[in-house]
């Protein structure tokens, strides 16, 4: 028998059931008087709700056209504005060039084209890659597994020339340590995440929460990394 | 020319590289309602939805080239709405960690899961829902990720797996969304139905 707590999560999250588990859910609800008022609030709820968004959303078609015009206005003007300054290349840094900058890396490279070099680095490049962070961008479709910490001359070596020039966008992920420096030519965008790998946990609950961690970094990078468009 | 097609993001950045103006405002026309509705729904107001659908645009042509043939233009738009309005917000990633909401629910139960406190009945709860101005003044308290997953189930009637990708969540992150949004409106309504009488 599923008790009332679980008949009220399953009704407000909209999971999917087996049948078997809705069969209870129906028997619950017919036996259970509180259950059922639960269930009618929520459905008075929804149709009201309906009814109140389709009140707030009601636009005039004057409006419509007016942000329709300005846009297309706009995009006329941008389109012909090509001062813009367009970057062949990006450095990710953080501390350690083990988590942050390293999914920065990876992810970069799946979302963005592939004609621009994408390279991370760190003023302290640490042993390995953090083992959460190769995690959760498999949990992408990515693999990082083979990706090394590295120093920004580390970076400069494998391309046999400065990589940091005025055609490389970097990117700073760090948030409270000491960030590395960078010329003053360089533009620099910096995005101040907090790392997901400090400090390190000590059991396992901390680590459940620590995936979390990474995961919560990694779609906020993501979405940055999204909104990179206007660089490249 | 008035077909309804759903033109895919490869076509629209050729026109967009190719300055094809009549074939941007084919798109432009299609989606603006949709989106001020959106805005609307996610209780920006006047002037300040309408500057925010401009900005989706804007952003929309800025990063279009990133996205060629990856995803459906509704969705895509949805997901730079939904962005926007968390950045106006100022709603982090992180606040989705925890939510009050969990605690009010779970002390409505007893250790064995049955009530402690249990729901009004339906027809006051049913006197006090039908009050638009208390369903605003609730809707109010919500934030942007919990408003959407709502809007875009109950209203919109989206499927869950786009309403997962317009969200940038996971499937049972959606349904946590939709637990805390359904019982925060319920919680909150449910708190006024005795102050009217």
């Amino acid at each position: 028998m599923i008790s009332c707590r679980a008949v009220v999560e399953i009704l407000s999250s909209q999971q999917e059931l087996s049948f078997m588990k809705k069969m209870e859910l129906k028997l619950h609800l017919l036996m259970c008087r509180h259950c059922g008022s639960y269930f009618s609030q929520l459905k008075v709820l929804n149709s009201q709700l309906k009814k109140f968004f389709g009140e707030v959303s009601k636009t005039d078609t004057k409006r419509v056209e007016k942000i329709e015009n300005t846009v297309l206005e706009d995009l006329k003007n941008t389109n012909l504005n090509t001062t813009k300054k367009k970057f062949k290349k990006i450095l990710f840094l953080c501390v350690a060039n083990s988590a942050r900058s390293q999914m920065a890396e990876g992810l970069a490279k799946n979302l963005l084209s592939s004609s621009i070099q994408i390279e991370s680095a760190g003023s302290q490049p640490g042993a390995r890659v953090h083992t959460l962070a190769v995690e959760v961008l498999k949990e992408e479709g990515i693999d990082i597994s083979a990706y090394r910490p590295k120093s920004i001359l580390d970076v400069s070596a494998m391309y046999s020339e400065p990589f940091l020039d005025e055609n490389c966008l970097v990117i700073r992920l760090c948030a409270e340590e000491q960030c590395p420096l960078v010329d003053s030519n360089i533009e620099v965008l910096d995005w101040n995440l907090p790392d997901p790998a400090s400090p390190e946990p000590l059991d396992q609950v901390v680590q459940v929460d620590r995936l979390i961690a990474f995961r919560d970094i990694r779609n906020e990078i993501k979405r940055r990394i999204n909104l990179l468009g206007e660089f490249f | 020319m008035a077909l309804k097609k759903e033109s895919s993001t490869s076509e629209i950045l050729e026109a967009f590289r190719n300055q094809n103006w009549q074939e941007l405002e084919i798109t432009i026309k299609q989606y603006t309602e949709m989106l001020l509705k959106g805005a609307l729904s996610l209780g920006f107001k006047s002037q300040q939805a309408d500057d925010l659908v401009q900005s989706v645009w804007a952003t929309f042509f800025d990063v279009i080239g990133n996205f060629e043939g990856r995803s459906q233009i509704k969705t895509f738009l949805y997901g730079i709405l939904i962005n926007k309005a968390r950045e106006l917000r100022r709603e982090n990633i992180k606040s989705d960690a925890f939510d009050p909401i969990d605690d009010v629910v779970a002390n409505r139960f007893n250790p064995h899961g049955g009530w402690v406190q249990a729901p009004v009945a339906p027809d006051r709860f049913y006197e006090s829902v039908q009050s638009l101005q208390i369903i605003q003044d609730c809707l109010e308290h919500l934030p942007v990720s919990q408003r959407a997953a709502f809007c875009f189930r109950e209203v919109e009637d989206l499927e869950m797996p786009e309403i997962c990708k317009i969200l940038e969540v996971s499937n049972t992150n959606l349904g946590v969304l939709l637990f805390r949004a359904k019982n925060r409106l319920r919680e909150c309504i449910e708190k006024k139905v005795g102050r009217k009488a």
